[in-house]
């Protein structure tokens, strides 16, 4: 068969022809022009056809039934594939259509070359398999493992700052739950000499007996001291809990037990040595107005 | 052939009988006979393993493209069949849609699959969802230009420059 004069607008087409999408007329005429042997298009269309191959891998997966795999091994000959005459092999149930090979092109002219191919090729068959399936199989399987990996670490690392946030947002709402409660009393607390810029907010559950108390821009406690508040009844001291600050200044202690029998007259907080003491022994930082 | 040939089918299989399905459930909207489907796809890669060749395209590249082709064949026999049975019922049948996958198996899906679905979507809409509906949805160009109201002559110039863009941005992932 001659070569049929190419012309620039069978490229234009084949993207659609190697999709199988192409139809009608322009189909036919194409046929017959890859069939002819056109070496610019049945080299575009080889490229075409590659592109197709990666891009069918963007398909998402679906797990198949577990016994497909079970009735696919039975179904497998336990021998080498016979290998039939040409003729009978075309009549078989086993028979490659004219689509079997689809990174050739789908020229019925390739047909019966490809078929031919195969056939002989077939008694090479033995490791191809073997070869394709660990090769690829081993350097995906490594990149899945991978992937895997990651995404379960991420996944535990997500866990992790899920619970993280979980509490947080738990402490959070109990606390604005406590700032907003109306039985919430504030109490402001004023830097004294030792740090003036110092300043603290208690706020105050008289039902509940409890507090919370925030301080800021408190300055770092001298190595072997924390700071100590503490709840004034009646001229008595009583401790409310020690403390350190954060490297912003600030600190947040939580009173889960107030001295309930009288009611507080003053809030303090004073430098003491690390763990606290049952009286007041350093210097005054904080005093509530 | 050799025992370690069978073994070498179970692991080809175990390794990308999931993405073939899925090809094949999107293609022919119908498990069971995807699963059918499936089946032959894997015994055909049997008869043929002398075929592949690395460098046109990965194994599962290979078993995709076979598999599009034999769910091809079933989509179209079948399409005069279901067109009649839609015309007589009135209402088109509605597709049965694959099960969304599980994490696990995203779990599974390769950074590579990410990274060529990603590809995949840097393709301007235009041109991407013609070449979607045809490559995977088995759509021929005058279904899509139905599907896509558009005319015939502008379906084949945005698949013929989607295509184009599409192996720049694919370039990467061949093999
Ligand atoms: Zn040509």
């Amino acid at each position: 068969m001659n070569v049929s004069p190419h012309d620039p607008r069978w490229q234009d087409l084949l993207p659609v022809f190697a999709l199988e999408a192409l139809e009608g007329e322009d189909r036919r005429q194409l046929e017959e022009h890859l069939a002819s042997g056109c070496a610019t298009c049945r080299a575009e269309l080889e490229e075409l056809k590659r592109d197709l191959a990666v891009l069918a891998e963007a398909v998402s997966s679906v797990e198949p039934s577990p016994e497909i795999r079970q009735r696919l091994m039975d179904q497998l000959p336990g021998q080498s594939p016979k290998i039939v005459p040409f003729g009978s092999r075309l009549n078989t149930a086993a028979a490659p259509s004219a689509t079997d090979d689809s990174i050739a092109a789908p020229s019925s002219g390739l047909l019966s070359v490809g078929l031919w191919r195969g056939l002989a090729m077939a008694a090479a068959l033995t490791g191809v398999l073997l070869g394709l399936a660990t090769f690829w199989q081993q350097r995906e399987l490594g990149a899945v493992r991978y992937e895997r990996d990651r995404l379960v670490g991420q996944l535990e690392r997500n866990h992790g700052q899920l619970e993280e946030l979980r509490s947080e947002a738990k402490a959070l709402a109990s606390e604005v739950s406590a700032l907003t409660s109306r039985q919430a009393r504030q109490v402001v607390l004023a830097g004294l000499e030792e740090a003036p810029g110092a300043k603290a907010l208690a706020y105050v559950d008289e039902v509940q007996s409890t507090a919370r108390f925030y301080a800021f821009d408190l300055p770092a406690t001298p190595s072997g001291h924390e700071y100590q508040l503490w709840v004034i009844s009646a001229g008595v001291p009583a401790s409310a809990g020690v403390f350190t600050v954060e490297e912003d200044g600030s600190a947040r202690v939580e009173i889960s037990a107030l001295p309930a029998e009288r009611p507080i007259d003053a809030w303090a907080v004073t430098i003491e040595p690390s763990g606290g003491v049952p009286q007041p022994t350093g210097p005054m930082v904080l005093l509530s107005s | 052939m050799k025992e370690g040939d069978r073994e070498a089918m179970a692991s080809l299989y175990d390794g990308h009988a999931s993405a073939v399905l899925g090809l094949l459930v999107r293609l022919l909207r119908d498990r069971a006979e995807a699963e059918e489907v499936l089946q032959d796809v894997f015994l055909q890669a049997w008869r043929q393993a002398d075929r592949y060749q690395a460098d046109r395209a990965t194994p599962r590249g290979w078993l995709l493209m076979m598999a599009r082709s034999r769910g091809l064949d079933r989509l179209r026999s079948r399409t005069a069949r279901v067109r009649r049975e839609e015309e007589s019922e009135g209402t088109p049948s509605s597709p049965t849609r694959a099960t969304a996958p599980e994490v696990v198996e995203r779990l599974a899906e390769s950074e590579r699959t990410h990274q060529i679905r990603r590809a995949l979507g840097t393709l301007p809409t235009e041109q991407r969802i013609p070449i979607q509906l045809a490559f995977f949805e088995g759509l021929t160009h005058t279904e899509v230009a139905d599907r896509l109201a558009a005319p015939l002559g502008t379906v084949k110039s945005r698949i013929l420059l989607g295509m184009r863009k599409l192996r720049t941005a694919l370039e990467p992932y061949r093999p």
